[in-house]
């Protein structure tokens, strides 16, 4: 049995490779962000900085949503013939827990070969970026839990994708049930509340909690809004007089799940992306914006998301070595931040001077105003890394669903070249699919990010600041990752020769 | 029949009538190589003349579908030459050829004729769709009306039954006004009445509409309907007969099985 299971295993090696691939991407994408956040918070030497890790390390443990989407759909690829070869083991005798179990050990080899070498390359990835990057002195925090936690979640992935199909047969292409879209919608409804109630209260924890939720209503709307956008495509397309965009649309508003769960994971990552974008930038304002240009250059003193007592404040601007003190207030009466002008040339003296004040109010940093610009610029260049692997990771999964939708439509597309499309419209029509994934995408992911951003930046206080470029740019890599996923399926498609439609 | 009279002249205007219909020269098929090398056709040369309807007849395995594919620019043959209307297929890029099949040759298959999703006028109108060109809108009306379309044009290709699909689809394969429309087993999904519907249909495309049609079969009823029937065994050509009645063609099927 086990040596029949591994045969199987050996035979499928090429289907496996997008099922290892799928897990590689996620654990590498979850381990490296945990890590990441750990080393920013082992290593803080401020409130920032611990707040950065924090935002990293809820980040990380999002990820896990789009993972599992992504590993799903690069299993889909291979269901359709999983299927029938089940069903005809069954047939010859074979019970469903020895099917199960054959499904089962094939999915545990690409899920731990993936976990493996995802935690290898997730550490690799932040270490090197911690080198890069220049963070902390002491490298990066690799603890258990983060390992756990990443080889968790990349196995079961693995096992959650590959046995309800088997055991079930293959989830058809179907519609959306009326139960997910009533649920999703009233999540999603339950989850903007919550949002907008946390950005306008100045409650981080519930806004955070709403943006989560937000993430699970639009992965369960994912197929309606799929649906719509590829009308939208659609009708861009008959205008355009393009008919392998109309034929396109067509197959991705026919199994809008398959191609929604593509869309979701690239939602995700988009959406992360801006979010992290807003936040950094709007911090950045927060010390910038408003300070009077003497301020510049100054100390900061830094409460992180707690605060202190505002009586710090005027402790601080009694002492000799001291110029002026501005602070920034919460809405619950404490301070968030003091900029220090140090009087004189002696920056060093009203630091260590600030330093033993503020041990008696909870010990908040106090650092130079530079460094937080760089704390930030780091931060941003931690999140863009990321984001170019959360792109990589969505890759299989978007690459999977329209590799799916072009077997799902082989004899279509054979029927579509005998009555005279050519190689290159086929390809067009792929690549018209991936359009409309990137689009829903993409659109959904900078809603997302833009409104949780608000919710965010607001429930702390802070300016919210989109910045155009970077936000837009974001937006163009998700767009260019699409196309390059369809890549491989638009090659499959044109190469489907008309023999291949006629013999079914 | 006056319209469809007159739209036949202008359509014979366009060509000359011995440059239309197709025909194959020595056409020599071999699956796999070596030992297990199959000959799927054997040197076929068959005339398949303009406006006329002619029936290739054989049993499974013969290599019928084979030679329709080879015909139709769907395949490549081995050695041998294709003609359709004048233009030799062999050596045409895929590009070349993909247009001729647009432009040049109608293709009615056994069954998953249309795309589904599609209503049935755009899957008729498809093959100019894909050419980025509109039909001549006379010629269109004049095959819907001819196969008895004209209250279907809305309905989704799911929604058909199986004689309305093969009438879209013979609509789909005359609306380019090719020079020849290549059926591959148009009835061997269809009970014998809608067969033989489908069949009449087919005939009037040639008797009415001045069309040239090969059908590959292997029911005897179906191809008695042909002007021409060409009978097929191992690949090669056994036999020609012309003007055939159902109870001829079955004798010829006979003679074709104890030999072989």
């Amino acid at each position: 049995m086990i040596r029949l299971a591994l045969g199987t295993v050996w035979a499928r090696r090429g289907g496996l490779a997008g099922l290892l691939a799928a897990v590689f991407l996620g654990v590498m994408f979850i381990s490296g962000t945990l890590v990441l956040g750990d080393t920013f918070e082992a290593g803080a030497e401020s409130g920032l900085a611990r707040e950065l890790g924090t935002a990293l390390e809820v980040f990380g443990l999002v990820a896990v949503v789009p993972t599992a989407f992504t590993v799903h759909n690069a299993f889909a690829v291979t269901a359709a013939r999983r299927v029938r070869e089940s069903a005809l083991l069954r047939a010859v005798g074979a019970s469903r827990a020895q099917v199960g179990a054959l499904a089962a050990v094939e999915a545990l080899v690409a899920g731990v070969g993936g976990t493996l070498a995802g935690l290898a390359g997730g550490v690799g990835c932040a270490a090197m970026l911690e080198r890069v990057l220049d963070l902390t002195a002491r490298g990066v925090a690799v603890t258990g839990g983060t390992l756990v936690l990443a080889a968790l979640a990349g196995v079961s992935a693995a096992l959650a994708a590959a046995l309800p199909t088997v055991l079930r047969g293959a989830d058809g292409e179907g519609g959306v049930s009326e139960a997910r879209v009533l649920v999703g919608a009233a999540g999603g409804a339950v989850a903007v509340g919550a949002v907008v109630w946390g950005g306008l209260a100045a409650t981080p924890a519930m806004a955070a909690a709403g943006a989560i939720m937000l993430l699970g209503a639009m992965a369960l709307l994912g197929p309606v809004a799929l649906r719509s956008a590829a009308a939208l495509a659609g009708a861009v397309a008959v205008r355009l007089r393009r008919t392998p965009g109309v034929l396109a649309c067509d197959g991705a508003s026919r199994s809008p799940r398959r191609t929604a769960g593509a869309a979701t994971a690239l939602m995700a990552g988009i959406g992360m992306a801006t979010l992290l974008t807003v936040y950094a930038e709007s911090l950045r304002a927060s010390l910038e914006d408003g300070l009077p240009g003497s301020f510049r250059g100054g100390l900061v003193v830094d409460g992180g998301t707690s605060g202190f007592d505002p009586r710090l404040a005027a402790e601080i601007a009694a002492l000799p070595q001291v110029e002026a003190v501005a602070e920034v207030r919460t809405r619950q009466g404490r301070d968030s931040v003091a900029f220090v002008r140090p009087a004189g040339a002696a920056p060093d003296d009203a630091a260590s001077a600030i330093a033993v004040l503020a041990r008696p109010y909870g010990a908040p940093t106090v650092r130079e105003h530079s460094a937080y610009a760089a704390d930030v610029d780091a931060f941003l260049g931690v999140v863009y890394a990321l984001f170019a692997l959360a792109l990589a990771t969505t890759l299989p999964g978007t690459a999977g669903a329209l590799a799916l939708g072009v077997r799902e439509r082989a004899r279509e597309i054979g029927l579509l070249r005998a009555v005279g499309a050519t190689r290159a419209q086929v390809r067009a029509m792929v690549r018209w699919e991936a359009l409309t994934v990137a689009l829903s995408g993409t659109a959904g992911g900078a809603a997302l990010g833009l409104f949780t951003g608000w919710a965010l930046t607001g429930a702390q206080e802070r300016p919210f600041t989109a910045p155009p470029v970077p936000l837009a740019a974001v937006a163009l890599a998700g767009a260019a990752a699409c196309a390059a996923a369809a890549l491989p399926a638009a090659r499959r498609a044109s190469r489907l020769t008309i023999r291949d439609a006629a013999s079914g | 029949m006056g319209n469809a009279a007159e739209a036949r002249r202008s359509v014979l205007e366009d060509r000359p009538a011995g440059e239309r219909g197709a025909r194959t020269v020595e056409l020599t098929k071999v699956y796999g190589s070596g030992d297990t090398a199959v000959r799927a056709l054997d040197g076929v040369t068959v005339e398949f003349p303009a406006e006329r309807f002619t029936a290739i007849m054989g049993q499974s395995g013969a290599g019928k579908s084979t030679l329709m594919h080879c015909a139709a620019g769907l395949d490549t043959a081995t050695s041998g030459r294709v003609f359709v209307g004048g233009t030799e297929l062999g050596g045409l890029s895929d590009r070349a050829l993909t247009r001729l099949r647009r432009e040049r040759i109608g293709l009615v298959f056994q069954a998953f004729n249309l795309v589904p999703t599609m209503t049935a006028a755009d899957n008729i109108t498809l093959p100019l769709t894909l050419a980025g060109r509109r039909p001549d809108p006379e010629w269109h009306d004049l095959v819907v009306r001819v196969l008895g379309l004209g209250n279907r044009l809305r309905h989704r290709a799911a929604r058909l039954s199986g004689g309305q699909a093969q009438r879209v689809a013979l609509a789909r394969a005359l609306v380019t006004r090719p020079d020849i429309v290549f059926a591959d087993e148009p009835t061997g999904d269809l009970d014998s009445r809608t067969g033989a519907e489908v069949l009449t249909f087919l005939r009037r495309a040639v008797d009415d509409l001045g069309q040239t049609v090969a059908m590959a079969t292997h029911d005897p009823v179906a191809a008695a309907r042909a002007d021409t029937v060409v009978f097929l065994a191992d690949g090669r050509v056994a036999d020609v007969v012309r003007h055939p009645t159902a109870a001829e063609v079955l004798d010829h099927m006979r003679d074709l099985g104890g030999r072989s």
